[in-house]
C-alpha cells in the first residue's frame, strides 16, 4: 500500500514539477489574474436582480470561489489537458509501463497532479483576493477565513471532480483527441446547468449552494425572494446591496463538498479498464495497399543502397511552381488520412445539413463547428517534422500559406453549401466564415504548439456567435456583423508568421 | 563548392555554451564530426542547416553569409536531425511528397524521385504502409530519402547510424561516400568506426570546441608513439583505468591485454603499437577533459 501511494505521489510530483517549467503554465497563471482583474473591476460580477453582496471579504470570496468553480473549471480542463498523451509521445509512458506500477495508481497520479497544479492557480486567486479586499472593501476587515474558505470548500472539490474528469477524458477512446476538447465545452456547459438545478448531489461547482446561501441573506435583509442570479457581465448593474455572512459550514456540509474530491479520484480510477498502459500496437494507423492484408510485413532489413551506381542515377531534382499546390495537398493528406469511415458519414451528412442555411437553430449551424479538429491539426502540426521542414526555402511563410490555404478547402463546401440561398450581401458573410477560422487556427497553433487552443476557442466561438448578435459572423442572426473578422484574418496570419519567425531564430 | 564556418558561438542561456567559437573551411568530401555526447554536434549541425542562428560568429555558403540570406543554402541543403518525428498515418510516398513540395520540387519531377529513392533505400515494399507502424531503423531510411530529395549539394546526417544495424551502418556509410564526390557530406557520430573509413577529413570537438581538424592519416600519424600494449594482472586494471586512457582490454589466459594511450611508456614492458583512429579519439577528447 505505502509502495503505491509513494508511487502515485512520485508520478504527480513529476508531472507537476514538468508542468509548472512549462510555458503554458504561465499563461494559466495569466488567465488567472486576468479573471481576478475582471472580479475587481466588476467586469465579471455575481448578482441576483438587482442586487449584489456588500463588498467584504465573505462576498468577495464566494463570489472569486463560484467564479473559479465554472469559469477556471471550464478553462482549466484544457490547460491541464495533455499530460498523457505527452508520456506517450515522449517514451516515458512505455518506460513506466516497464515498471510494477499499475494502472490506477499512474492514473489517480495523474489526477492528483492536476488537483495540485489547480491548487497552485486557486492559491494565486486567493492571493488576488487580498488585494481585493484590501482595495475594494466596503465593509469589515481583511477576515482570511470568510476570504479563503469557500476557496477550498466550494472551488478546490469543484476543480478536483473536473480533475478526474480530464484523466477520462484523456483516456476514453473517441474522447482522447481533439474530439474530447469540443465536447468538453458542451460536457461543462450541462454540468453547469445540472448544479444549478438539479439539487446538492449534481451540484460538483458548489453554484446552487453558494446562490441559496445568497438568496437566504437577502430574505433575511430585505424580505424578498430573489429569483434571478447570474455569474458574468452585462451592462445592468446591482442598485441594491446586502450583507452576505457566507456559508455555514456545518459538518455535513463540509462532507458533502469533500466528497466531490473523492468522486474526482474516482472517475480517474473508473477509466482504468480504457487505458492502454500505452501498448503502441493498441493504437491503429491506417494500413492501405496490398500490404494491409498480411500482419507484421516484413521488410527487408538489411540492405540501405542496392548499389552505389544508383545513388548517381536518379532523376533530377526539377524544381516548380506545381510544389505550392502540392503542399496543400500534403497538408490536406496529413490531416485527412486516417479518419474512419464514420467520421467521412458524419462529415457528408453535416455538408447535407449546410443546405438548410444559416439559420442558427438548424443544423445548419453545425457546419463551422465540425471541421474545427481538421482545421486545429492544420495549424498545429507535429513539433517532431518541423525541424525537417525548417531547413527548407521559405520556411516561415510557405507552409503557413499552405496551411491556411489548405483549411479555407476544407470549409469552402460547407460555407458554400450555406450561402448558396444568400444574395450579394452574404457574400461579406460567406467571405468571413470561410477566411476567419484557418486564420484563427494558424495563429492559434502558432502561438500555443498545440491544437487545444483553436479548439477551446472555436468552440466557445462559435457557440458565442450563435447567442450573441453582435459576435455574429457566421450570418446565422439577422444582423451578420463579418467586418471585424474579415479585418482580423490578415492580423493573424501575420501573428502566425511572426511567431514562427521567432521560432525560427 | 564552399562553406566556411567562422568563429560560431552557440549560447542556449543560463551559462550553457553549446558552442564556443568553431571555425571550419570545407570543400568536397565527407567531414566525420567526431565528438562525446554534448559536444556541441547537433548545434552545430542545427546552425548550418540553418534551424539555428549562431549567437556570434557566421556561416558563408559559396561565399554568401547564410544569416542574411539562408534562402540560397536551403535551395540546397540535405539535413537529416538527430530526431524527426513522422506523421503516422501517411504512407512514405506520401511523407516525402510533402518534404519535396515543402522544398520546392514540381510535382511530377517529385513523384519519380521519390520512387527512386525508396528504392534506393529498400523501402518501395512499404511504400503503402503507414509510417506509424515502422521500426526505428526504417523511419531512419525515410529520413535518409528525404535529406536527398532536392539532390542536395550540402548533407548534413546527424548521428544517422543511430537504430541501424550492423549491415545497414556498413551500406549507409557506402553511400555517403558515393555521394560525397560532388558535394559536401558533413556526418556526426559519437562512434569512431562510423567515420573511420568513409570520411576524407575528422574534426574532433568536445565541449563545444575544435579539438583537431585534419585527414584521418594525419591523425593516425600524430599518434605514432603514443600508444601502447602489454600485459597486466586483472586486478591491476581498476587502478590501471584511473591513471591511464585506457583504449582496450582483451582477457587472457595470463592476465588481460590492455592498450593504453600515453605520451610516455606507462610500464616497464609496454610496447608500442600501431595507432587506430579510436586511440586518437580518446587521446584528444582525455587531453580536453583533463585541460578543463
Ligand atoms: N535546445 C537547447 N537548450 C539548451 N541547451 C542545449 C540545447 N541543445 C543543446 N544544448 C546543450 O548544448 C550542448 C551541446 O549539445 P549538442 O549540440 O546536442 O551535443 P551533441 O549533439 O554533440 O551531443 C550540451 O551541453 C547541451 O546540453
Ligand atoms: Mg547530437
Amino acid at each position: 500500500m505505502t509502495r503505491t501511494l509513494r508511487a502515485v505521489l512520485a508520478i504527480a510530483r513529476a508531472d507537476l514539477r514538468e508542468r509548472t517549467r512549462q510555458y503554458p503554465f504561465l499563461w494559466a497563471l495569466g488567465f488567472v489574474c486576468w479573471l481576478g482583474w475582471l472580479t475587481s473591476e466588476g467586469t465579471l460580477r455575481v448578482q441576483l436582480g438587482d442586487f449584489r453582496g456588500r463588498l467584504d471579504a465573505a462576498w468577495i470570496g464566494g463570489s472569486l470561489a463560484v467564479t473559479a468553480s465554472n469559469l477556471l473549471a471550464l478553462v482549466g480542463f484544457w490547460l491541464v489537458r495533455g499530460t498523457i498523451e505527452r508520456d506517450r509521445v515522449t517514451g516515458v509512458g512505455q518506460v513506466l509501463a516497464t515498471t510494477p506500477l499499475t494502472r490506477g495508481a499512474y492514473l489517480v497520479g495523474k489526477w492528483l497532479s492536476h488537483v495540485a497544479y489547480f491548487g497552485l492557480l486557486l492559491a494565486l486567486l486567493a492571493l488576488a483576493a487580498v488585494a481585493m479586499t484590501l482595495r475594494n472593501a466596503e465593509a469589515g476587515g481583511l477576515d482570511l477565513v470568510a476570504l479563503w474558505l469557500p476557496m477550498a470548500l466550494v472551488a478546490l472539490p469543484a476543480l478536483a471532480f473536473v480533475a478526474g474528469l480530464v484523466v477520462a477524458f484523456e483516456v476514453l477512446p473517441g474522447l482522447r483527441g481533439g474530439f474530447g476538447n469540443v465536447a468538453w465545452f458542451f460536457a461543462w456547459g450541462m454540468l453547469s446547468v445540472a448544479s444549478m438545478q438539479l439539487g446538492p448531489v449534481a451540484d460538483f461547482s458548489g453554484l446552487a449552494l453558494t446562490r441559496d446561501s445568497m438568496r437566504a441573506a437577502i430574505r433575511a435583509e430585505h424580505g424578498v425572494d430573489e429569483p434571478s442570479f447570474t455569474l458574468g457581465g452585462g451592462p445592468r448593474r446591482a442598485t441594491r446591496t446586502f450583507a452576505y455572512g457566507g456559508l455555514d459550514w456545518s459538518a455535513e456540509r463540509v462532507g458533502l463538498r469533500l466528497s466531490w474530491i473523492g468522486l474526482g479520484a474516482l472517475v480517474a480510477l473508473a477509466a482504468t479498464p480504457f487505458f492502454d498502459r500505452f501498448d503502441p500496437a493498441r493504437r491503429r494507423f491506417r494500413v492501405r495497399g496490398p500490404a494491409a492484408a498480411g500482419e507484421g510485413v516484413s521488410v527487408p532489413a538489411v540492405v540501405v543502397v542496392r548499389s552505389a551506381a544508383e545513388a548517381h542515377d536518379l532523376p533530377p531534382a526539377t524544381r516548380g511552381w506545381s510544389a505550392g499546390p502540392a503542399l496543400v495537398r500534403s497538408e490536406l493528406l496529413r490531416v485527412l488520412r486516417g479518419r474512419r469511415a464514420w467520421w467521412w458519414l458524419a462529415t457528408a451528412a453535416v455538408f447535407v445539413a449546410s443546405f438548410t442555411g444559416a439559420d442558427p437553430r438548424g443544423p445548419g449551424a453545425l457546419a463551422l463547428l465540425w471541421p474545427v479538429l481538421v482545421w486545429s491539426r492544420l495549424g498545429a502540426p507535429d513539433a517532431a517534422v518541423e525541424p525537417l521542414l525548417r531547413a527548407c526555402p521559405h520556411p516561415v511563410l510557405r507552409p503557413l500559406l499552405a496551411r491556411f490555404v489548405a483549411g479555407v478547402v476544407v470549409g469552402l463546401p460547407f460555407v458554400a453549401a450555406r450561402s448558396l440561398g444568400s444574395g450579394p450581401e452574404g457574400w461579406l458573410v460567406a467571405a468571413a466564415t470561410l477566411l476567419f477560422p484557418p486564420a484563427l487556427a494558424v495563429a492559434l497553433g502558432a502561438v500555443a504548439g498545440s491544437p487545444k487552443a483553436f479548439e477551446a476557442t472555436w468552440t466557445a466561438l462559435w457557440y458565442l456567435a450563435l447567442q450573441t448578435p453582435s459576435l455574429d459572423f457566421l450570418g446565422a442572426t439577422t444582423t451578420p456583423n463579418p467586418g471585424p473578422f474579415l479585418a482580423a484574418v490578415p492580423v493573424l496570419l501575420l501573428l502566425a508568421g511572426a511567431v514562427r519567425a521567432r521560432r525560427q531564430g | 563548392m564552399r562553406l566556411q564556418i567562422e568563429d560560431v558561438h552557440k549560447d542556449y542561456g543560463r551559462g550553457v555554451k553549446g558552442l564556443a567559437g568553431i571555425s571550419l573551411d570545407l570543400g568536397p568530401g565527407v567531414l566525420g564530426l567526431l565528438g562525446p555526447n554534448g559536444a556541441g554536434k547537433s548545434s552545430l549541425m542545427r546552425i548550418l542547416a540553418t534551424i539555428t542562428k549562431p549567437s556570434a560568429g557566421r556561416v558563408l555558403w559559396n561565399g554568401v553569409d547564410v544569416g542574411r540570406d539562408p534562402d540560397a543554402l536551403r535551395e540546397t541543403v540535405g539535413y537529416l536531425p538527430q530526431d524527426f518525428g513522422v506523421y503516422p498515418n501517411l504512407n512514405p510516398v506520401e511523407f516525402l511528397e510533402l518534404v519535396a513540395a515543402a522544398k520546392g520540387l514540381a510535382g511530377g519531377a517529385a513523384r519519380r524521385r521519390i520512387d527512386a529513392l525508396l528504392a534506393l533505400v529498400n523501402l518501395q515494399d512499404v511504400r503503402k504502409r503507414a509510417l506509424g507502424g515502422f521500426s526505428g531503423g526504417m523511419r531512419q531510411r525515410v529520413g535518409i530519402a528525404q535529406a536527398l530529395l532536392n539532390d542536395p549539394r550540402l548533407l548534413i546526417v546527424d548521428e544517422p547510424t543511430a537504430g541501424l544495424d550492423p549491415e545497414e551502418r556498413v551500406r549507409l556509410r557506402h553511400l555517403l561516400s558515393d555521394l560525397s564526390g560532388e558535394r559536401i557530406v558533413i556526418l556526426s557520430t559519437h562512434i569512431v568506426s562510423d567515420v573511420e573509413a568513409t570520411a576524407t577529413r575528422i574534426a574532433l570537438i568536445a565541449g563545444g570546441r575544435l579539438l583537431q581538424d585534419a585527414a584521418p592519416e594525419r591523425l593516425l600519424a600524430q599518434m605514432a608513439g603514443k600508444v601502447w600494449e602489454w600485459v597486466v594482472p586483472s586486478e591491476a586494471l581498476v587502478e590501471l583505468k584511473q591513471r591511464h586512457i585506457l583504449s582496450g582490454a582483451i582477457r587472457r589466459s595470463d592476465g588481460v591485454a590492455v592498450r593504453v594511450v600515453s605520451e610516455h611508456p606507462p610500464a616497464p614492458d609496454a610496447r608500442p603499437a600501431e595507432p587506430g583512429l579510436e586511440d586518437a579519439y580518446l587521446h584528444h577528447v582525455g587531453a580536453a577533459r583533463a585541460a578543463a
